[in-house]
């Protein structure tokens, strides 16, 4: 692998794409490495993880199960669609956990300078510092988020949603997902650069992590807007579920990945220009 | 009283000051840790439960208020008080990020406490006082700003009686908290990293306390089971004897069953933390 990303525009996207799987691979051989030694924390973390997911799983069932099965529904959403709607929660979660579990410890490294030594190195500091931290037991649990959510599908296949639409259709799910979740911690994150190690951005994370993991339709109209337009959190569960579900007319769900685009520009942006105020030890 | 004797209050105020110092240093992260702790699942449910009884009430065709439908025994108005009772009542719980036993074991820096002339347990109850007292006053804040917004819908103590015998079911129940994460900071002797031990503990006693269901809502099974731990009785009893659905008779219940664990746990930390330090040896792991 090369030690730098490629700089002339002649290499082009291809070449530093190229790169930065290579940066990646070794994040993850690392990874592995290091979560080798700790095999305890290992299964921990797997179990914890599993702890959240069946908080959700029986929390939903209760509720649901309030009325007699198969009678109430959450804004819509039946219970059927909802096991499906959390299967998009955990593969939200699990991506989030395998790579970029880095974003705990952003705060605290912004004032602590540890920022430096992935600064001299020569590829996108975002990028560098962000996905450093590759989890195989975040890979497990994405593994059983998957193993749910195909349970789920199977559910609503064949009366809600065709078996050959979900091959276009799921993939371009995960992709949603993953691009949303990038952007989204990458936002909450940019708020430390202005109040350094406040955990403002872990409160706002938590904050929009916690409406997301519930269909949109459960706010106020208002909330709802915020959430599909501004702050894109709906690219984490909702955008997703709804497309597998066929809940989306055909315009919306053409347009949207490209507001999501224009968001990860914007957030990109401000992420420079936060960085530009970093100065070593800042607290 | 021997000097010695005065030598451990003293020690404990002096700690409660100590750790309010250090929680008011960064004045935006006290806002966010301190005030807004546990403000947001509540606020997430009552929207899931506001479209949860909105399709209960079509079902019954179009329920008024008047003639509230009830789901497992709780109507729509009961449910909006317990949402804003959770949101008083979490912050008492004592958080699974209050303590930072773990690095203290883990990086030998316990042996600097083991010389000093006093219990080390000393220090961190002087951290569970500083957060109770602290969050006593972020509770009583957060519940007259709810009272001032929304006084028709908001959680009104039936008694003084009842806030009384609420207020010290939470505290013990906190205090068992408090004990559950000792405990497990204290594995930082055997394990390298415990926070998912910590964060899988705050899951569980958050969903079988009733944080996202109030556990007399589940179905019977689970409701049997469950009101016999301790998180019931730390976070959905409480708010039940300040709306009047439970009594004094089920408070003293309450407080023999969460007494007898919190006894319980008492003893597991101190035979943890003496295997614990048979095990140390002040260099790190």
């Amino acid at each position: 692998m090369s030690t730098s990303p490629p700089q002339s525009s002649g290499a082009g996207l291809l070449g530093r794409l190229r790169w930065g799987l290579g940066v990646e691979r070794q994040y993850v051989r690392i990874g592995f490495v290091r979560k080798s030694q700790f095999r305890v924390e290992f299964v921990n973390q797997v179990l914890m993880d599993l702890c959240f997911y069946a908080s959700f799983i029986l929390t939903f069932d209760i509720l649901y199960g309030l009325g007699g099965e198969g009678r109430l529904n959450l804004g819509g959403w039946t219970h059927e669609e909802m096991r499906v709607y959390l299967g998009m929660v955990f593969v939200a979660d699990g991506l989030f956990m395998t790579f970029l579990g880095q974003q705990w410890h952003f705060g605290q490294d912004l004032k602590n300078g540890n920022l430096d030594s992935i600064r001299v190195r020569p590829g996108s500091t975002a990028f560098l510092y962000f996905f450093q931290r590759f989890s195989p037991e975040g890979l497990t649990n994405l593994l059983f988020g998957l193993g749910w959510l195909a349970y789920a599908l199977v559910g609503v296949v064949p009366e809600q949603t065709a078996a050959l639409t979900l091959l276009w259709s799921l993939p371009c799910a995960v992709a949603v997902i993953a691009w949303s979740q990038v952007f989204l911690m990458l936002s909450y994150n940019v708020v430390e650069f202005w109040l350094l190690n406040s955990d403002v951005g872990h409160l706002v994370s938590m904050l929009l992590s916690n409406f997301g993991e519930r269909p949109l339709e459960v706010y106020p109209s208002a909330i709802g807007r915020l959430l599909k337009f501004v702050l894109p959190v709906a690219g984490m569960a909702w955008f997703p579920a709804s497309l597998v579900l066929g809940r989306l007319d055909a315009g919306f769900a053409l347009a949207y990945p490209f507001l999501l685009l224009g968001f990860a520009v914007v957030v990109l942006r401000i992420f420079r220009r936060g960085l530009r105020r970093y100065e070593s030890a800042m607290g | 009283m021997s000097a010695a004797a005065a030598r451990g209050p003293l020690l404990l105020l002096r700690m409660v000051a100590y750790e309010f110092r250090k929680r008011i240093q960064f004045r935006a992260g006290f806002v966010v840790r301190e005030v807004l702790n546990g403000t947001v699942e509540p606020l997430v449910m009552l929207f899931v439960y506001t479209a949860l009884y909105g399709s209960a009430a079509s079902l019954a065709g179009g329920a008024t208020e008047g003639d509230e439908v009830a789901l497992g025994g709780w109507t729509y108005r009961e449910i909006i008080q317990y949402v804003a009772g959770l949101v008083v009542v979490r912050k008492l719980v004592f958080h699974n990020r209050a303590l930072d036993l773990a690095p203290e074991i883990f990086e030998g820096r316990v042996t600097k406490y083991l010389v000093m002339p006093f219990r080390f347990f000393v220090l961190l109850q002087g951290r569970f006082l500083q957060f109770t007292l602290m969050q006593l006053a972020v509770a009583t804040l957060a519940w007259c700003i709810g009272y001032a917004l929304a006084p028709e819908y908001w959680l009104v103590p039936v008694s003084a009686a009842a806030t009384l015998q609420a207020v010290t079911l939470v505290l013990m129940g906190s205090y068992c908290c408090f004990l559950v994460f000792f405990i497990l900071n204290a594995m930082a002797f055997w394990l390298d990293v415990i926070w998912s031990l910590l964060v899988m503990a705050w899951f569980v006693i958050g969903f079988t306390g009733g944080a996202l269901v109030p556990v007399s809502q589940m179905p019977e099974g689970m409701y049997e089971v469950l009101s016999y731990g301790f998180p019931y009785w730390m976070i959905t009893a409480p708010i039940e004897l300040l709306m009047g659905r439970l009594g004094a008779g089920d408070f003293l219940h309450g407080a023999a069953l969460v007494g007898g664990q919190l006894l319980a746990l008492d003893l597991l930390r101190r035979w943890v933390w003496r295997r614990g330090l048979a095990r140390y040896v002040g260099a790190g792991m």
